[in-house]
Order: structure tokens, then C-alpha cells, then sequence
């Protein structure tokens, strides 16, 4: 696969044929994104190839400033009239756009402090594509030698991806970046005695071969599925619990909008005005750092080209700072902290982590198990996009989990709701485990201990 | 009003076309199809007494499927382009190595138009969407001093797609759709809450002209502020009542997707082989139904080409149909397609998905379905919620609940989950009232989101585990 990358020529020229129209009407500053990715999906299924995916996409935005009124619009097509048309459209929406003079501009080539082309890329671009089928072929097979109660695994998948993305800008900033990654995904279907149950996991790294093991992968989702068996239902009730290193990436993943200046500029962040004070437990301190080994969200540069900074949110327990855009932070009177989220071309400029990291304790979750005693620990939350109240912190959510009795797992659950607020969860967090989650997604969580919660199932 | 097909692909030479799909099938393969598209999206979303941000944008390329032994081949690309389709199809064929198969000449059909356009969005000026919006948020704020905020958006968008394939299918469809979003934030200094409200149609702009801006805003600022002052429910099983229209995520959910043949075909849904058993309560009859002139979840023909339909799922208690796609035939041979095949663009292979699928009327009043119950749910409007189709374990996120106490709906509760498995809840569903009603929503599985309505009359489920405090 070539790994050179192509966009930021291709934004170039579309940056000069956009600069020069922008001139004829007086616009103030101009910004092209252009990005590219290519995808390959391998689905094994019943020991031969079942589906194969071979994409790629090509997409470009601009963004235009006239007088501090801001205009967008974006493109699939890059021939010379639907880069016109682009053009009609973000000046056209600049009429009807708020007028912030004060706070509407572009990032200027000192913030950037990156080179023009930058790689994040390893060797993954280098494995051939039969190898990756082969992957997802072998994966099939060991889930069903794992245990003879596997009878189905509708999916067995490895996917490889890279993709590539460039911004120019009048403030000089020109910068671009290329990653390449590899994912597996596994579903399984057990059964026995007329009992169906199911288990799943994901797995994400910009190193092939490096830190996957497909037998740990394989037994982590089989034993999973197996346990669930089984499961006994739970009685109703107010149990102590530990979320697992999952659950809570799960959870706190649901919240962290709460640590963007927007949210908080637009009073929709349950942390505004609390800058400075306790929100959670001594022993939490939660940073966000733009690059880390193997890290999932690690960037050179945030989505308007500005240099990412490593940021304490919380630290012992006492929230630290909020992450800034470069709007966000002219109208919070601060410095950008280098988090402007740009999801694709597609996406207008928000907010955005890079990698969450929950600083990790020192017990191991066995430890966490037998210092809980008796309790719940949850392994596993669904339908988070509608369970989970961002505004008022509340959450109510289907749940997978062991009961624990005198210090050890002693069996498995049936699914439950577990309800709580996350503020009270923050504050009531009695220790932080040493195992943490990683190459799931760009949050990396420990397992926790946390105070009594509200269980719901029978 | 007569549609208008203004993208380049529709001018495309069909026997050029068609070489290229019997190029696609050199090497052999069942089935080649070229999926086209060209979307225009339009988003303004109001918020802080202001447009917040506004996105015009467009979306634009093709998808090359080729299907051989039930296995599946697909390429995309922004690149639509005679040369690249030529480059697609050999791409695709060389990984195929069997004996060339011969694709049918395409056959013309007149389709007639369900779903006519009244008055296409995109030629109203953006202002007068953006009056729309700021009298939400006028309106919506007036209802007290404890709203705090509005978030208000209005999404237009126009779906052009030509569908060719090698069964002689040359289909094409453009697909207008029009939606307003409301959002209502109450607080009273210590907590906050929030309720949302939308609607949308398969429609042009004469459909937002009709909604009725006041009551619009008012319903949900008045749930928000309700919701402010509730308690929450006990935690346990105990019966549920659900409200009509959105309450019909609970089908959806609890069943919808395990009839879809993308789990069905793999043997990987508890209703597989269950056609002519009865797996629901014989007060239930439920109906996926793509053909409802200008609904949400509509469309003229599907991702595949294929006209939409009206398919009963189940007729008092007894399953009568899955929801089946060109490769569900296949994988199953004697169930024939639907209609169903949807994807959210031509980034995504197309697999079943539901239209508007509702829980049919039944004969009970509302006051039948509260009345004989001592404690109890009244879920009046729903969030989303999620299922695993093989054990149909789902979710759904209570938005807008009260406490039923001894025959009465009483205090307001929030912050509700239910869950329980599909098939069981089926059963369960004892009483069936008169009220249907539908309401939109978005659905998102394997081959990305896609409108969908659900729906129902408010319906009493015996019961169901209840996430409270």
C-alpha cells in the first residue's frame, strides 16, 4: 500500500483556487480540510471468506471568515465546479451566521509548530492483504475450538485503515497527517440446554503483530459468553460495586463532553463553575495526552492544525481545566489547549479528547474483588446513547456483571439495570485498580470501587 | 410536483452500463450491482438565541456489490466515473474465479411516485428556516423562566440514487427529507433537566409549514420542567404501560431487529424457523410498511432497486414474515425480498432494515390498560434504546415517565431504563389500546443510520424490569 501523503497537495490547490474567489469578496480568512481514508474489512464465516470491503473516500470542507461571521460547507466531489459550488455555499451560509468578531478566527502558523507532512505510521500498511484474511479466517476457527457450546460466530473480522488529512489556512498553517491501523472484531453465539447467550470485543492498534494475541482475544470473548450460561437473575436492590476496567471506560466515556468549554460556554456542562473544586475522589486524577504509545486518539495537531497540549483535567480529586478550541478559548479570555474536534469534513469544529487516561492505582482487580467483600461488579453497560442524562447526570443502563461474595466472584448475572448520577459515582470512588483497558478505544480506565448504586432486574 | 433527476449518473449510457456489470461478473458471481448517489445535506442548528452553526454540504459516489456463494464483494469510491466503475468491476472480478455469468438486460418500469414532493426545501430561503427555529426557541423559553436553553435544528436533505443491476434492474429514486428538531433545557438552580421533540417526512417543505410551532415548543418545554420536579420510580418488575407513537421503539427493539434476515439468514435470531408459531401475544399484530405516502421511514424502492412494500410481521400473536434483502433470498431460498434493503449511503453494503414498522390498533381503552394496575410504569415517551438479536436482551430509555398507583396515573418519575428479552416481553404484551400514532427516529445497525418510524397504540406490558432507585 503507498503510504505518501496525498491530500496536501490535492488542499493546496483547492486552498489557491478558494483564496483568490475569497479576495473577490472581501473574505477575512480562509481554511481548506481535505481528507482521505481507505478501508479493507475481511469477515470470516463458516471457514471461508464471507464478505470483503475495499473503499476509498475522498472528502473536502471549507471554512470562511467575513467580518467575524463564519461559513462552512463541504464536498465529496473534487472536480473544478463542485469546488465552485462548495465556495457558493460557505459564503452563501455567512449571511445567516452569528456575528462574533471578537472570537471567530483562524489559528495562525505559530500555533501549529508542526511539520508539513507528519506519520503515525507503522507497519500495517506493509502486511498483506491475505494475511489479514487469513487473520479473520484463523480467528473463526479458534473461537470454535475454544468450546463445543460455540455454535455460531456471525462475526470474525479484521479491517485494516488508513487515513490521511491536511488543513491550510491564511494564518500559514499547512500541516498534514497519515495513520494506518488494524482492527479485530469478534461475535459469538454459545449455547446449551435450549439457553442462547452472546459475547463480543474489539480490538484496535497501529502495530500489526505487535501487542494482538487472538488466543487472549478468543478466550477473553468466549469466556465471556460462557459464563452467561449460567447467569442467575439478581435481586432488586442497593448493592457496593466495582465497575471493571470496560464499564467505567464505557460510562466515563458518556460524560466527557462535561470537560469541553463549549458545553460549558452553552450551560450544558454539569462542571460549570466548578473550576477549582472537589468533583471527584481524592485518589482520581484524569489527564488528556495527545500522544501516547499505541495511543488510539494520538494526533501531531488538533482539527484546525493547532498543536495539541497535554491537560490535567482532574488532579486528586480537584477539576483542573476545560479543553479549548480556538473560538472556545477568545471567548473564555484563555489560550486553545489544541482540542478542536473535526470529526470528518463532514463535521462542523467542536471539541474533542485525544487519550483520557485515568491514572491507574496500584491493586490488581483480584485485589479490588477482595477488598470489596460482597457486592456487584459490572462488566459491561448498553444503550449509553439513551440511558445516560448528560445534563442532569443520572444514568440508567442494561448491565453485565458477576455477583461478588466473600471477596471472590462468585457467579454470574443475568442482564440488570444499574441507575446512579455520575457526580455521586465521581465523589464515591473508594480506589483505583492497576489493570487497565487498552487498544478498546482513546480512553484508558482501570477497574474501580465504587459506593452503593441502585441495581434493578427482578 | 414532478421530480427532478439532476445527477450525472442518470445521464449515463445503459448499455454502457450494462457491459460494465457483465464486466463485474467475468470471473463468475450470482449477483453485481452499482449503487449511485448524490446527497445534498443542509443543517442549521439554532441555539444561545443564535444560529450556532450551519452545514451545507455534499455527499457523492457509488458502491460496486458483487455476491457469489453467498459470500460478498464490496467496493466503494467518490469517483463515479465511467473509468472508475470499468476499474471497480475488475478490481472486484479478480478476486472471483469461477465461469463468466451473463447479467439480464435491464427492463423498464414505470414506477409511479408514492411519495410526491410538496415543495422542495431547497429552493426556500434559508431565512425563513431560520424564522422557523427562532420562534422555537422564542416560544419554548416563554413557557417559563426555569428554560434555560433551546437547541433548536432543521436538517433538509435530497437523496438522488440509481440502483443497476444484473437482475435487469434500472431503478431510480430521489428521496426529500425534511426534520425539526427541538430541545428544551430546564433548570432551577440546583438541577437540570431536559426533553426533546421531533418530527420528520419522507416530504418537502409544506411539511415543516404545517407543524404547529407553538404547541410544538410548549410540549417539550413543559416535559422538561415536569421532569424537574419527579422523583424516580422502584427498582423491580412490575407492569408497564407505553404511550403511543415513539413508545413503538419497544417493538422495535424488543423484535424488529430479529426479524431482520441480516440475523435471521445467519441463524443467529431467536425467531429463525418460527414463521406460522405464535411469539407474541395474540392482541398483537404488527406491520413494517414502506409504502405510507411521504412517511419517514418510506420510500419509492429500495437500496437494491426493489419497489417497497407492506409486510405484516405479525397477525395476532403469529409471525408471518421476516424483513428480507437480495442476499436474505439467497442464504434462506424460499423467503422471498421485501423491500427492506437499506443502507445509509454507498458506504455501506445494504442489508435488511424496517420502514415503519407499528403494532396494529387493538380494542382496549387507555383506561383499560391502567386501571386494573396496583404499582406501576406509564413510560409516556421514550428514548432510544439497543438489542442483541440473538438473545433479544434490549434497552430502552424511559424520557418522560409517571407512577400508576392504584389504578391512576400519578406523580411524574424520570431517568428510567427498562430491559428485558424480546421474545418474552412479546408474549407479555396484554393489552393493546385504540390510540396508534407513529413518529420518527433514526435507526443505526451494520449498514449504517437510516430513517425509521415507529409506532404504536399505547399498549400494557404484564411485566418488565424497571432501572429506579
Amino acid at each position: 500500500m503507498d503510504k505518501k501523503i496525498k491530500t496536501l497537495e490535492k488542499a493546496k490547490t483547492i486552498y489557491e483556487k478558494i483564496y483568490i474567489k475569497a479576495k473577490e469578496k472581501n473574505i477575512d480568512e480562509v481554511e481548506v480540510f481535505v481528507s482521505r481514508s481507505a478501508e479493507e474489512e475481511f469477515r470470516a464465516r463458516e471457514h471461508a471468506l464471507d464478505t470483503f470491503v475495499f473503499a476509498e473516500n475522498i472528502g473536502a470542507s471549507v471554512r470562511l471568515i467575513k467580518d467575524g461571521r463564519v461559513g462552512t460547507s463541504y464536498t465529496e466531489r473534487l472536480e473544478g465546479q463542485s469546488i465552485d459550488s462548495m465556495f457558493e455555499n460557505a459564503y452563501q451560509s455567512i449571511e445567516y451566521a452569528a456575528r462574533e468578531k471578537e472570537y471567530n478566527t483562524l489559528p495562525l502558523k505559530q500555533d501549529s509548530m508542526s511539520k508539513e507532512e507528519n506519520y503515525m505510521e507503522e507497519n500495517v500498511s506493509d502486511v498483506n492483504s491475505d494475511k489479514l484474511k487469513n487473520e479473520a479466517l484463523e480467528m473463526e476457527d479458534i473461537l470454535y475450538k475454544k468450546d463445543k457450546r460455540i455454535t455460531n460466530v456471525p462475526y470474525s473480522f479484521v479491517s485494516r485503515y488508513s487515513s490521511e488529512h491536511s488543513i491550510i489556512n491564511s494564518g500559514g498553517i499547512a500541516a498534514s497527517e497519515r495513520r494506518a491501523g488494524v482492527s479485530y472484531y469478534a461475535e459469538i453465539i454459545a449455547e446449551e440446554n435450549g439457553i442462547v447467550k452472546t459475547g463480543s470485543d474489539g480490538f484496535t492498534t497501529h502495530f500489526h503483530g505487535k501487542y494482538f494475541s487472538m488466543n487472549d482475544f478468543a478466550s477473553r470473548i468466549t469466556e465471556d459468553a460462557l459464563s452467561k450460561l449460567s447467569a442467575k437473575p439478581l435481586k432488586s436492590g442497593n448493592y457496593a460495586a466495582i465497575f471493571d476496567n470496560n464499564a467505567i471506560r464505557i460510562l466515563l466515556s458518556s460524560y466527557l463532553s462535561v470537560f469541553f468549554s463549549d458545553c460549558v460556554q452553552k450551560k450544558l456542562s454539569l462542571f460549570q463553575n466548578k473550576l477549582g473544586q472537589k468533583v471527584a475522589n481524592e485518589c482520581v486524577s484524569l489527564l488528556d495526552k495527545p500522544y501516547i504509545e499505541d495511543g488510539l486518539g494520538n494526533v501531531f495537531f488538533d482539527g484546525e492544525g493547532v498543536a495539541a497540549k497535554e491537560i490535567n483535567l482532574i488532579e486528586n480529586g480537584t477539576l483542573q481545566n476545560f479543553l479549548y478550541n480556538t473560538y472556545t478559548a477568545r471567548k473564555g479570555n484563555c489560550q486553545t489547549t489544541g482540542h478542536a474536534n473535526r470529526g470528518s469534513y463532514k463535521s462542523s469544529i467542536g471539541i474533542t479528547t485525544h487519550n483520557v487516561i485515568l491514572v491507574p492505582g496500584k491493586k490488581t482487580q483480584k485485589e479490588l474483588i477482595s477488598a470489596l467483600g460482597s457486592g456487584i461488579m459490572v462488566v459491561d453497560l448498553m444503550g449509553a446513547h439513551a440511558g445516560v442524562n448528560s445534563l442532569s447526570g443520572d444514568f440508567s443502563l442494561q448491565a453485565e456483571g458477576y455477583k461478588i461474595e466473600n471477596g471472590k466472584i462468585a457467579e454470574r448475572l443475568s442482564p440488570f439495570i444499574v441507575s446512579g448520577n455520575i457526580l455521586t459515582l465521581l465523589t464515591g470512588i473508594k480506589e483505583i485498580g492497576s489493570d487497565v483497558r487498552y487498544n478498546r478505544s482513546s480512553l484508558y480506565t482501570p477497574s474501580v470501587i465504587v459506593e452503593n448504586l441502585s441495581f434493578s432486574a427482578e | 410536483m414532478e421530480k427532478k433527476y439532476k445527477a450525472d449518473f442518470y445521464g449515463y449510457d445503459k448499455n454502457k452500463l450494462e457491459s460494465i456489470l457483465e464486466q463485474s461478473l467475468a470471473n463468475g458471481g450470482d449477483y453485481a450491482e452499482f449503487f449511485f448517489e448524490n446527497t445534498k445535506t443542509n443543517s442549521i442548528a439554532y441555539l444561545d438565541k443564535k444560529v450556532d452553526s450551519m452545514n451545507l454540504g455534499l455527499s457523492y459516489g457509488v458502491g460496486l456489490r458483487i455476491l457469489y456463494n453467498l459470500k460478498t464483494i464490496y467496493l466503494y469510491s467518490n469517483d463515479a466515473s465511467i473509468e472508475n466503475l470499468e476499474k471497480l468491476a475488475k478490481e472486484a472480478s479478480s478476486i472471483i474465479s469461477g465461469n463468466k455469468s451473463m447479467p439480464k438486460k435491464f427492463v423498464n418500469v414505470n414506477m409511479k411516485d408514492r411519495n410526491p414532493l410538496h415543495t422542495d426545501p431547497f429552493s426556500i430561503p434559508f431565512k425563513d428556516k431560520i424564522a422557523i427555529l427562532s420562534l422555537l426557541d422564542e416560544k419554548g423559553r416563554a413557557v417559563s423562566d426555569k428554560i434555560k436553553q433551546i437547541a433548536a435544528r432543521y436538517i433538509e436533505k435530497e437523496r438522488e440514487i440509481l440502483v443497476v443491476s444484473s437482475f435487469g434492474v434500472y431503478a431510480k429514486d430521489s428521496q426529500t427529507y425534511t426534520r425539526l428538531i427541538t430541545q428544551a433545557l430546564a433548570s432551577d438552580g440546583s438541577e437540570t433537566q431536559s426533553a426533546h421533540l421531533s418530527y420528520g417526512a419522507l416530504d418537502g417543505f409544506d411539511f415543516i409549514k404545517k407543524i404547529d410551532i407553538d404547541t410544538m415548543s410548549k410540549e417539550c418545554s413543559d416535559v422538561a420542567l415536569k421532569m424537574l420536579s419527579a422523583g424516580y420510580p422502584k427498582s423491580g418488575k412490575y407492569p408497564v404501560v407505553i404511550e403511543n407513537a415513539f413508545g413503538g421503539v419497544i417493538f422495535h427493539e424488543a423484535c424488529g431487529h430479529a426479524l431482520e434476515a441480516t440475523s435471521v439468514a445467519d441463524n443467529a435470531s431467536v425467531f429463525c424457523g418460527k414463521i406460522g408459531e405464535q411469539i407474541a401475544n395474540e392482541n398483537v399484530t404488527a406491520v413494517d410498511d414502506g409504502t405510507i405516502a411521504n412517511e419517514w421511514g418510506s420510500y419509492n424502492i429500495d437500496d437494491e432497486g426493489v419497489p417497497s412494500q407492506r409486510t405484516v410481521l405479525i397477525e395476532n400473536g403469529i409471525l408471518k414474515s421476516y424483513l428480507v434483502d437480495i442476499l436474505g433470498e439467497m442464504k434462506m431460498k424460499n423467503h422471498k425480498v421485501t423491500g427492506s434493503s437499506r443502507r445509509e449511503s454507498y458506504q455501506y453494503p445494504p442489508t435488511s432494515r424496517m420502514r415503519n414498522t407499528f403494532i396494529a390498533k387493538g380494542k382496549h381503552s387507555f383506561d383499560d390498560l391502567i386501571s386494573s394496575i396496583e404499582y406501576g410504569l406509564y413510560a409516556k415517551k421514550m428514548g432510544g434504546g439497543s438489542v442483541d438479536p440473538a438473545t433479544t436482551d434490549f434497552n430502552f430509555a424511559v424520557a418522560e415517565g409517571y407512577l400508576i398507583e392504584n389504578g391512576k396515573v400519578t406523580k411524574p418519575v424520570r431517568g428510567a431504563t427498562l430491559i428485558g428479552k424480546g421474545d418474552e416481553t412479546l408474549m407479555k404484551i396484554e393489552k393493546v389500546s385504540d390510540n396508534l400514532e407513529l413518529a420518527d427516529g433514526m435507526c443505526g445497525s451494520i449498514s449504517g443510520n437510516v430513517p425509521t418510524t415507529v409506532g404504536q397504540p399505547a399498549i400494557m406490558v404484564s411485566s418488565m424490569s424497571v432501572g429506579g432507585r
